[in-house]
């Protein structure tokens, strides 16, 4: 059973990596908890990117106990990851649509399986982010129609869909700005505001500002720091 | 000479992997199409529709001429000799037995199982597969089970199409161009067909759909670094695929005959 104070996502004995085995590393606990808006600083973006994969399931880091919700997941089991990965929205500078699916079936895609009906339609939260997006226009499209921008936008647009618990963002600053003017960037606020929290790694200084936390690597390896 | 033997093997461990890998491959999917996941079943329903439409249906303008230059060629250069042999008797032996199903797997492999290799490789490459993970959904039930499914209904259905083109077609080429003597062709394959023929034809089209859909997706999935690697792994799968049809072909025409 999910509490309030019950961090979304916990990851106990937290190792990262191990590239340099002579160094002696202590393992720490890292705790996401609902409402947080998290700013990952590291001295190799490829570090910051690890980070997001493995709070996304993506990748096992060395050594972790990772826990979701309170309950305990086996990363090696593929099917349980499947089930919390649903739950996470993952946004990488490479991330990618179904190449051979229009716009709008990508949109639609998790909800055509889970729902098991091919005739739903776009919600009003989507549909609106699309027009905002300028991506209403190119909704019949395949993603190869798409700009580098517009196919990241559509990816945000494709997980806050699915009403993350956990939004992991790789460099936000490519597809959206810190502005109330910017339908991604309220839609984010909004959701932090319903309890879910954000994860972000980023190179500019005024996003990185918003964040309430900041989650340091050094060397590869998160520095400890109050949960 | 330890050089040459450390290299032997490796080629053998590596060899054992890949089958082992097919065989862990050819379980799951099995497992999976034994029982069928609840979640999705209308989505995976039209990706195999869609799979026997790109198989089957598109193949359809490659095929059909195709068994018909086989059928006429057979039937012509067999009435040559013409009461040496039993006409129908041969067709039904080399066209029903062996020729229909190779030929049909053949042209599967030039068209789809190359493409399907292709597909999967770069949905492995550019993070296709990770994003159905991420919408929790599992790349086995959307991609692979209608791949197997739809090209493995593919392979038995153009089997039975080129068998009847081939033999139809055949003669009726021959018979309207030519005026070789072949009467009682019919006759002759109707008094030759048994169900065994039947079950043979269709028992190489489930198992050639089955290999090549699996060879096909392990290629597509083995993890690549680079797109340089979707071409190389693209050839393996079409050779490999060509090969293990013609193993089983040879097996199965074994185990019935011999």
């Amino acid at each position: 059973m999910e509490t309030a104070s019950e961090p979304i996502i916990e990851i106990r004995n937290l190792i990262l990596s191990n590239a340099d085995p002579t160094r002696q590393v202590d393992p720490i606990r890292l705790a996401i908890h609902r409402g947080e808006m998290a700013v990952i600083g590291s001295d190799d973006p490829l570090d910051g990117r690890h980070l997001l994969r493995v709070l996304a399931t993506l990748d096992q880091p060395w050594r972790g106990k990772y826990r979701f919700k309170g309950k305990r997941v086996e990363m090696n089991r593929y099917r349980q990851c499947l089930g919390i990965k649903r739950q996470i929205g993952y946004v990488a500078t490479d991330a990618a649509l179904i190449s051979n699916r229009t716009l709008r079936e990508n949109l639609l895609l998790m909800r055509f399986y889970h729902e098991n009906d091919l005739n739903i339609d776009l919600d009003e939260t989507v549909r609106n982010l699309c027009n905002e997006a300028a991506l209403a226009s190119k909704l019949d499209q395949r993603p190869a129609a798409l700009s580098g921008t517009e196919l990241l936008k559509a990816v945000a647009i494709r997980e806050i869909a699915k009403s993350p618990a956990v939004m992991l963002l790789e460099n936000p600053e490519t597809f959206l700005e810190a502005k109330n003017t910017d339908g991604l960037f309220q839609q984010l606020k909004k959701m932090r505001r319903k309890g879910s929290a954000v994860v972000f790694s980023t190179n500019d200084s005024k996003l990185a500002g918003l964040a309430n936390r900041r989650l340091t690597l050094v060397d590869g390896q998160l520095q400890a720091s109050p949960t | 000479m330890e050089k040459g033997i450390g290299a032997l093997g490796k080629t053998a461990i590596g060899s054992i992997n890949r089958v082992a890998d097919l065989c862990a491959l050819t379980y799951r999917l099995l497992t999976i199409a034994l029982s069928p996941p609840r979640s999705g079943q209308t989505l995976i329903k039209r990706v195999i529709v869609e799979q026997v439409y790109f198989t089957a249906v598109q193949a359809l303008p490659v095929i059909i001429p195709v068994a018909l230059i086989i059928g006429c060629m057979m039937i012509v250069q067999l009435s040559q000799i013409h009461g040496q042999v039993d006409l129908g008797k041969v067709v039904v032996l080399l066209i029903l037995r062996e020729l229909g199903p190779l030929i049909s797997a053949i042209i599967v492999i030039l068209r789809s199982a190359t493409a399907v290799t292709i597909e999967m490789s770069y949905m492995n490459v550019l993070y296709e597969i990770e994003a159905l993970e991420m919408a929790g959904i599992d790349p086995f039930h959307v991609l692979c089970l209608p791949r197997l499914v739809g090209i493995t209904t593919a392979i038995v259905s153009l089997i039975l199409v080129f068998d009847l083109m081939a033999i139809l077609g055949g003669y009726a080429i021959v018979k309207g161009v030519t005026v070789l003597p072949i009467e009682g062709f019919f006759q002759q394959i109707a008094k030759n067909v048994d169900g065994t023929d039947i079950i043979v034809s269709l028992s190489k089209g489930m198992l050639f759909g089955l290999t090549i859909t699996v060879t096909c997706l392990h290629h597509g999935f083995t993890p690549k670094n680079q797109i340089t690697q979707v071409p190389i792994a693209t050839s393996r799968a079409a050779v490999d695929c060509f090969f293990y049809c013609l193993v089983i072909s040879i097996f199965i025409s074994f185990v019935f005959y011999v």
